[in-house]
């Protein structure tokens, strides 16, 4: 008997997700939130740590979409989920209703809002950017002119913006910015080859396959500096000429240096559009809110709700390749679950 | 006959096993939050006396919890107070409790 | 003379009383310290002593602040207070009148319907008479009111009332014990001698009925008498001892004595003042789980027994919020702060902290930001905008580097160290040669205001803004937007400035108030006064406060200090702004051009090296 999947989310694990599922005889319905899928992979340049494109991997998602047991649906907020005779009922704030066998969460997750940390100035100095607006330039081609005058610059990379920090409310490691702050500071090397760039960290967490190869290169073969202190705070001094403070704990004194540019590696933090359906179905976070599976090792996708599934970043930073490989999982659960379902 | 430049005196190892460990025992009762320090520095970067002095919070937390803690009384009281680092602190580390815990703790050892 | 013998143990009790707290005072007078008896002297015959008469009158007899609280716990202090008071006074001149002489046996008044039996009276002793008894009445539904708040304080709107100690339940007893004594004194008298008024006369002719009258009026005056003497012994060393220490110190305040920087004479006074009323506890916003015992009752109680008191007194936010409402008006986180002090001053360090380069300026205005500004460039950055469009020349002194006024060293009892921090500064602010200081943190204001004693105007930039929206300087939108504003503990309790913000808020969208503001307002739980408390009870005070301020659901919660922004920030709803940001959010920039074409660069420019 033909059922009806809901996916909550049209980025790289939603549409991973209908992919996989494209092979069964179910109905699969994308709800996404925007005017197009993507999620935030439409406004990233290149992925570490081997510079691939971004646009092409989108590419390559959204190409079997959609297929003949799929559609998609734009501009839907999901705003409530309620349990329904073992179904589930989908609520869209346009005041829709669907009747879904399956759901798979797969949200994503919001970047951190830098000005948090308002000690690092970012919302009340020009040249205080994110790291997420550092990718959006190189996609637009739209640096300041102040940057392109072909003159020596000097640009700070500040880590852990919003992660491992209690004062920011988050305890978890984003796990993606170390990575993320070694490959832009190789870009902005490569791109304004005049300049020196110095990277702020706590510690350097190089876990994935190539990360630390990557590090490596940036000392090499871009002169990328690193300095093991966090920020503390940053300064304008005059003509958007910025004072960033730290301590360089490895030499044990405090410092100050002048930038003309500073990047904020900011974290990833639960999604906000997640809030309310998770509200609805009493879903159990993890003490960062991010949504809770019913076993890390076991049953990661699996949430306490029956015919509910969690894909991707809603439950914890993940890469994109971790994200798409934990689609394909989640879409693998489903099916075993609806044959079920039945079966009874 | 001229002199050999590596003239032995004492070991610069410190030894770990032969730790002061009263310090450390006594302020972690009393400020646990000396256990949650990553080291990463924001303190003594943001720290107002330290932009004149040698004071450094890091350098004191990591004295203490390390047992290397002769000349910690001297350091302590160069702090102001202001209470900057731990408005920056990640981790929630009670900085001015630590340091007044030394002074209570060390003030009275010295009675 | 009239004499028996059960007055004895009033007699003596009184004797005491008044030895001892001659004794006691004299040595608290004597350590006021130096010129303080040439202040009294000079105080005495003037309109500070009415005034302190007048203080005496409204808080020792009516206690106008009490009634603030709970009008019903007003009541139960006046009619105890006050009504005691006239049962004295108005004994006196009943006694007098009837002896036709001013002067008697002193104890001839209190003990007067003992020894005057005689029932046939003029109309003026009757009246006398009634007037007795309706004081007595009076003292009596205090007395009935105390017992049942003993039972029920939330009654009086007091969720947590002080737990005493065993020696202070004992005077409270005899205290108590006082006037029902005295009524049934009085009204057995009355049953056989028929010198009672409205109350004591059918109450003695009632108790004339079932009991033998004429024989247990005696013991009972005998009673009477012992729980009176027996309260004055006591009284010293109980809470008691603010009843005559009160009326002291509220003349010596009145005269110009300050509390000294250590506990010692004026902070005696002080000290032996507190009635423990226990109305500071529900004002103190640590948890109440936590922070049990340790409010400002029992931190002086446990001050005056000369128990060691270092930990209490460092746990404490020293928001000031007790003091505002303590009846007594102690300068109770003085107290605080002054215990915070290290007995053994052996390692006071001698670290020399550099000042800010000495310059002499061409400006007039003077902008400090404060150490903490550097944490919160928007009020720094907001600061420069509306500064540069006003046109003001302006130096803007801790721009690069942070300085310490030296009040976060003040306020954890280093006194010493805190005025040698502060020496620095106020060379570099004094040789500057401008006429206003400016600066944006509450903490440093108050350390310029008070403690720096420079001979220039110093604002915080609450009131400097409204000086220059006022003078035309700059010219700000009006807007819409639902504003609430959070008073500033040391902008508001400790220096006084409500009005300001205020009326800089009211020009820029539509205030609403909410119910603890001014005096009242909460802390933030950023205080830098505490040095002791974790980051998740901080966290604790951080939420609650910041979810009291958005109860309304205001577009904008308006503050004025550097730290409650930060503090108020990560609970808030609505976004937490300074005042000065919100004023360089609504900018009027038509006139800017001019000026910066004429002044440019600002004080950058003028700078001479020296």
């Amino acid at each position: 008997m033909n059922k009806t999947i809901v996916i909550v989310g049209g980025g790289p694990a939603g549409l991973e997700a209908a992919a996989a599922l494209g092979s069964s005889p179910h109905h699969v319905l994308i709800l996404e939130k925007e005017h197009n899928t993507g999620g935030k992979l439409k406004n990233w340049h290149h992925l570490f740590p081997n510079f691939a494109d971004a646009s092409e991997i989108l590419k390559s998602l959204e190409k079997s979409l959609p297929l003949n047991n799929s559609e998609i649906k734009y501009d839907c907020d999901v705003f409530k989920m309620e349990q329904m005779d073992g179904n589930l009922l989908v609520s869209l704030k346009s005041g829709e209703k669907i009747k879904a066998d399956a759901v798979l969460l797969a949200t994503g997750f919001d970047l951190f809002d830098a000005y948090k940390k308002e000690e690092y100035g970012h919302g009340i100095y020009k040249n205080v950017i994110t790291s997420s607006e550092l990718e959006g330039m190189f996609v637009n081609n739209s640096f300041p002119d102040q940057l392109k005058d072909g003159l020596p610059k000097k640009i700070a990379m500040v880590h852990c913006v919003g992660s491992r920090d209690k004062k920011a409310g988050n305890m978890h490691c984003s796990k993606l910015c170390c990575i993320t702050g070694v490959k832009q500071a190789i870009e902005l090397r490569k791109y304004l080859s005049k300049s020196s760039v110095y990277n702020f960290y706590m510690d350097l967490r190089m876990y994935g396959q190539h990360f630390e190869e990557l590090y490596q290169e940036a000392q090499e073969d871009y002169g990328v500096n690193f300095i093991r202190g966090r920020v503390s705070e940053i300064a304008e001094i005059s003509d958007g000429k910025l004072q960033v403070k730290a301590e360089d704990t490895l030499s044990g004194r405090p410092m100050k240096m002048i930038f003309d540019l500073v990047v904020l590696l900011i974290g990833m933090t639960p999604a906000t559009s997640a809030a309310s359906i998770a509200q609805s179905l009493a879903l159990p976070k993890s003490g960062s809110g991010f949504l809770a599976p019913v076993h890390q090792h076991i049953s990661a996708n699996e949430t306490c709700i029956p015919g509910l599934f969690l894909a991707g970043t809603c439950r914890e930073p993940l890469s994109l390749q971790e994200s798409i490989t934990d689609a394909r999982a989640a879409a693998l659960k489903i099916i075993e679950w609806l044959k079920l379902k039945d079966n009874h | 006959m001229s002199e050999w430049g590596f003239t032995v005196i004492q070991t610069n190892q410190s030894d770990m096993d032969q730790m002061d460990r009263g310090l450390i025992a006594k302020i972690g009762n009393a400020e646990p939050s000396i256990f949650w320090c990553i080291g990463c520095g924001s303190c003594s970067a943001t720290c107002t006396a330290a932009q004149f002095n040698n004071f450094s919070p890091r350098r004191i937390i990591q004295a203490i919890r390390s047992g290397q803690v002769k000349d910690i009384m001297g350091e302590v009281n160069k702090c102001l107070l202001c209470g900057k680092c731990q408005l920056v602190c990640p981790r929630h580390v009670n900085t001015r409790n630590i340091l007044l815990n030394v002074k209570q703790i060390m003030g009275q050892d010295a009675i | 003379m009239r004499f028996d013998y059960f007055v004895v143990p009033f007699c003596a009790g009184f004797g005491y009383l008044i030895i001892v707290l001659l004794f006691t005072y004299g040595r608290w007078i004597n350590e006021l310290g130096e010129g303080a008896a040439l202040k009294i002297f000079k105080s005495l015959l003037t309109r500070k002593t009415l005034l302190a008469s007048r203080e005496v009158f409204q808080e020792c007899l009516v206690h106008r602040k009490v009634f603030r609280v709970n009008p019903l716990l007003g009541y139960m202090h006046m009619s105890l207070a006050l009504g005691w008071f006239l049962l004295i006074v108005i004994g006196k001149f009943e006694a007098s009148y009837f002896t036709g002489e001013f002067t008697n046996e002193f104890y001839f008044p209190i003990f007067f319907r003992f020894f005057e039996l005689s029932p046939h009276r003029t109309f003026t002793l009757q009246f006398f008479n009634a007037l007795m008894d309706f004081l007595l009445l009076f003292i009596l539904s205090g007395v009935a009111l105390a017992l049942y708040k003993r039972f029920k304080s939330s009654a009086m709107g007091m969720k947590n009332s002080t737990k005493h100690t065993s020696g202070d339940k004992w005077a409270l007893a005899l205290l108590w014990m006082i006037f029902p004594l005295r009524l049934f004194a009085e009204s057995l008298t009355a049953g056989f001698a028929g010198n009672g008024s409205f109350l004591t006369q059918p109450l003695g002719n009632l108790l004339g009925m079932i009991l033998p009258v004429r024989m247990l009026a005696t013991p009972v005056w005998w009673g009477y008498s012992i729980v009176l003497g027996g309260f004055m012994v006591a009284l010293p060393y109980s809470r008691y001892m603010h009843i005559p220490t009160e009326i002291l110190l509220i003349f010596l305040k009145n005269w110009g004595i300050k509390p000294k920087d250590s506990i010692s004479g004026m902070a005696f006074f002080e000290l032996y003042s507190c009635s423990r009323c226990g109305i500071c506890i529900d004002r103190c916003q640590l948890n109440p789980a936590i922070n049990k015992k340790n409010q400002m009752v029992y931190f002086l109680r446990e001050l005056r027994a000369g128990n060691e008191v270092t930990q209490m007194a460092h746990n404490c936010l020293l928001c000031g919020r007790c003091q505002e409402i303590c009846p007594v008006g102690i300068d109770l986180t003085n107290l605080r702060t002054i215990s915070r002090k290290q007995k053994d001053n052996a390692h006071i360090h001698s670290s020399s902290y550099p000042s800010i380069p000495m310059h002499s300026f061409s400006t007039k205005v003077l902008y400090f930001a404060g150490c903490m500004g550097s944490l919160t460039p928007g009020i720094r950055k907001s600061m420069e905008t509306i500064l540069e469009v006003s046109g003001e020349k302006y130096l803007f002194l801790d721009k690069e580097k942070s300085y310490c006024c030296g009040r976060p060293l003040k306020l954890a009892g280093r006194l010493a160290e805190a005025e040698k921090v502060s020496q620095n500064i106020k060379e570099a602010i004094v040789s500057s040669g401008a006429n206003t200081l400016v600066t944006s943190c509450p903490i440093c204001y108050k350390s310029f205001k008070d403690d720096y004693k420079c001979e220039l105007r110093v604002l915080h930039h609450s009131e400097y803004l409204l000086e220059l929206i006022q003078g035309g300087m700059i010219s700000i939108r009006s807007g819409n937007k639902r504003l609430v504003y959070h008073d500033p503990c040391e902008l508001g309790r400790k220096s006084g400035i409500y009005t300001q913000p205020r009326e800089i808020l009211t020009k820029l969208g539509s205030l609403t108030n909410v119910e603890e503001a001014y005096g009242k307002s909460l802390c933030c739980g950023g205080s830098l006064g505490h040095l002791t408390i974790s980051m998740e009870e901080r966290e604790q005070i951080q939420k609650s406060t910041a979810e009291y301020l958005n109860q309304d659901n205001p577009d904008c919660i308006a503050t004025a200090c550097p730290l409650c922004k930060k503090s108020l920030t990560k609970f808030s709803e609505s976004p937490v702004k300074d005042i000065a940001e919100l004023i360089a959010e609504n900018l009027i920039k038509s006139n800017y051009k001019d000026h910066k074409t004429k002044k440019s660069n600002l004080a950058e420019a003028v700078r001479i090296d020296t």
